[in-house]
């Protein structure tokens, strides 16, 4: 009787959590060029499907591999992720490809010089580089969908959408087909997909990761961070990722504050509350069963309401519509056929919005945040719905929330905007409340208590109130 | 005779709300900014757009609705 191959005995690993591949890669028990194999093996048979991938960098990843196993042979120290596959959202540069944001425009340009600032922090920590994913076009999206590439497919139904604009992130931890991805999120571009694939994500505090070397959607807002499917991954990526970068002009001069050290700190002195009045309305009932099912996890009985959230995101929406459409304007002029329509339209909308708006969303951001911050005075972490509803279908243009009938696309991200408007730092939690599509909710920290958003995500993935399982595909 | 731009308790400008914006006024500023930006707009995008102007026009007189006063400091993204 032959012997597994190397690559038939790793295959178990393609789809293990990033901490186990780091230590069997670091132990011996497998080599890092197996794992790579049986995760590009696995791309091949199902991204067909789930089209999270737009692209593969096989031979990157095969000679990482291989250096990264010499290296161990010879003796030498392997990272915290040694071995572990991982893949960006294709707006972070990957040298050697143009930088596609989501866009056929942008495929034009050169090939990145430099691989984004994130990437590089992930191969410090010796993970590995598998490819870039699918997204919506600029980033300008809450459905994943996106007519160049086609639309990211939700792995627990494939007519259903992944979420957006980070959607191929989404769909290819949902899906198995890595343990780690990166993605963005400017008014819920990590959350949303979160939410809607049932996975873990962390939307960082505004600033805190280097943005360097990634394609911006709103500079104002932007944010980048981690996904994966056990809230362990998501710290030990985090914790790899912080550190200051020169490159960022807007990343915040803050230490390295890990969260590894406090992630099993349980509850214990947590003041936690659920988001009252906008955050529960406007949505679908499992939206707000998800937060029930989550704070009675908790143990979480009190309510706090969050002033003028309304406003909140209607500050978001015009200062995302005004620096989205600043960036692109000049592609506007020149190439507007080669836009996805729905971008383009709204894009042309922003070029006409008036100086004063803008000025004064931004004065209402500073007030808002002063209000936000004296309620942390009173709790630690605020729960709230991460979407409105279940994973609409493909193309599925509107929704009835509250008996009004809503585009989809912007309105996905109704309780995401708010929160990321004044940066704080979130962690979506899947959660399965029946035998149909996952549904995520927010953790919600202080600016700068990551620490305290994924201890709370631990403590109710340890205590089986939230889970992140591979789909069945 | 006072000025009546210095008036009201707080001397804001958005202590007089906005007036709601008309359909024909945000045609308007619609047709600046594409005329500013030398946008060749079909007339299917200036229909989409507009519906998107729409919006926005009506979220910018919720938010400037909101009387901050004058001292109110705007969200810096800027450090020198």
């Amino acid at each position: 009787m032959n012997a597994a191959s190397p690559v038939d005995a790793a295959a178990p690993f393609a789809t293990a959590p990033a901490a186990d591949i780091a230590a069997a890669v670091r132990g011996g028990q497998v080599s890092a060029r197996a794992v790579v194999e049986a995760v590009l093996a696995r791309i091949a048979a199902l991204d067909p499907k789930v089209n999270a991938f737009t692209d593969v960098t096989g031979a990157r990843a095969r000679a990482s591999a291989d250096a990264l196993d010499a290296r161990r042979a010879a003796g030498g120290a392997l990272g915290p992720l040694a071995g572990v596959p991982f893949a960006v959202k294709n707006l972070f540069d990957i040298a050697g490809l143009p930088t596609r944001a989501g866009s056929k425009i942008n495929r034009d340009l050169p090939p990145a010089a430099h691989d984004a600032a994130l990437i590089a922090r992930l191969e410090e920590a010796d993970a590995i580089l598998v490819g870039g994913l699918n997204m919506g076009e600029y980033a300008y999206d809450f459905t994943g969908e996106n007519v160049h590439d086609g639309a990211s497919r939700n792995p627990h139904d494939l007519a259903h959408m992944a979420g957006g604009s980070s959607g191929g992130s989404g769909a290819a931890i949902a899906a198995g087909l890595v343990p780690l991805a990166l993605g963005s999120d400017t008014n819920g571009s990590i959350r949303v997909p979160s939410s809607l694939c049932g996975i873990f994500g962390l939307k960082p505090t505004y600033g805190r990761l280097s943005r360097a070397h990634s394609f911006p959607f709103v500079s104002a807002l932007d944010h980048l961070g981690p996904f994966a499917r056990s809230v362990g991954d998501l710290a030990l990526a985090y914790d790899a990722m912080q550190g200051a970068d020169p490159d960022d002009p807007v990343q915040v001069p803050r230490p390295v504050e890990p969260v590894m050290p406090t992630l099993e700190a349980g509850m214990d002195g947590l003041r936690i509350a659920v988001a009252g009045g906008y955050f529960r309305a406007k949505g679908m009932p499992e939206a707000f069963a998800a937060v029930d099912h989550v704070a009675a996890a908790l143990g979480v009985t009190r309510t706090i309401e969050v002033p003028e959230a309304a406003r909140a995101r209607a500050s978001a929406y015009i200062i995302t519509a005004a620096e989205g459409a600043s960036l692109h304007a000049g592609r506007l002029r020149t190439r507007p056929q080669d836009f996805d329509p729905a971008v383009r339209d709204r894009l042309i909308a922003g070029l006409a919005i008036p100086a004063a708006w803008v000025a004064g969303a931004q004065r209402f951001r500073r007030h808002f945040r002063d209000r936000m911050l004296a309620l942390f005075d009173e709790v630690d972490v605020i729960l709230a719905p991460a979407t409105p509803c279940r994973a609409p279908q493909l193309g599925q243009t509107t929704f009835e929330l509250d008996g009004e009938t809503l585009l989809v696309r912007p309105n996905l991200g109704l309780y995401t905007q708010p929160i990321s408007f004044i940066g704080l730092p979130v962690a979506a939690v899947p959660v399965w409340l029946d035998g149909g599509l996952p549904i995520g909710v927010q953790v919600i920290a202080p600016p700068w208590r990551e620490d305290l958003a994924l201890r709370v995500a631990r403590h109710l993935e340890a205590t089986g109130a939230v889970r992140a399982p591979v789909s069945n595909i | 005779m006072s000025d009546p731009t210095m008036s009201g308790p707080t001397m804001s400008n958005s202590s007089t709300p906005l007036p709601p914006l008309s359909d024909a006024a945000v045609a308007e500023l619609l047709a600046a900014g594409i005329a500013a930006f030398a946008i060749p707009a079909e007339g299917a995008w200036r229909a989409e757009a507009f519906s998107y102007l729409r919006t926005i026009a009506d979220a910018a007189q919720f938010v400037l609705a909101h009387d901050l006063g004058d001292e109110a400091e705007p969200a810096a993204v800027f450090r020198p």
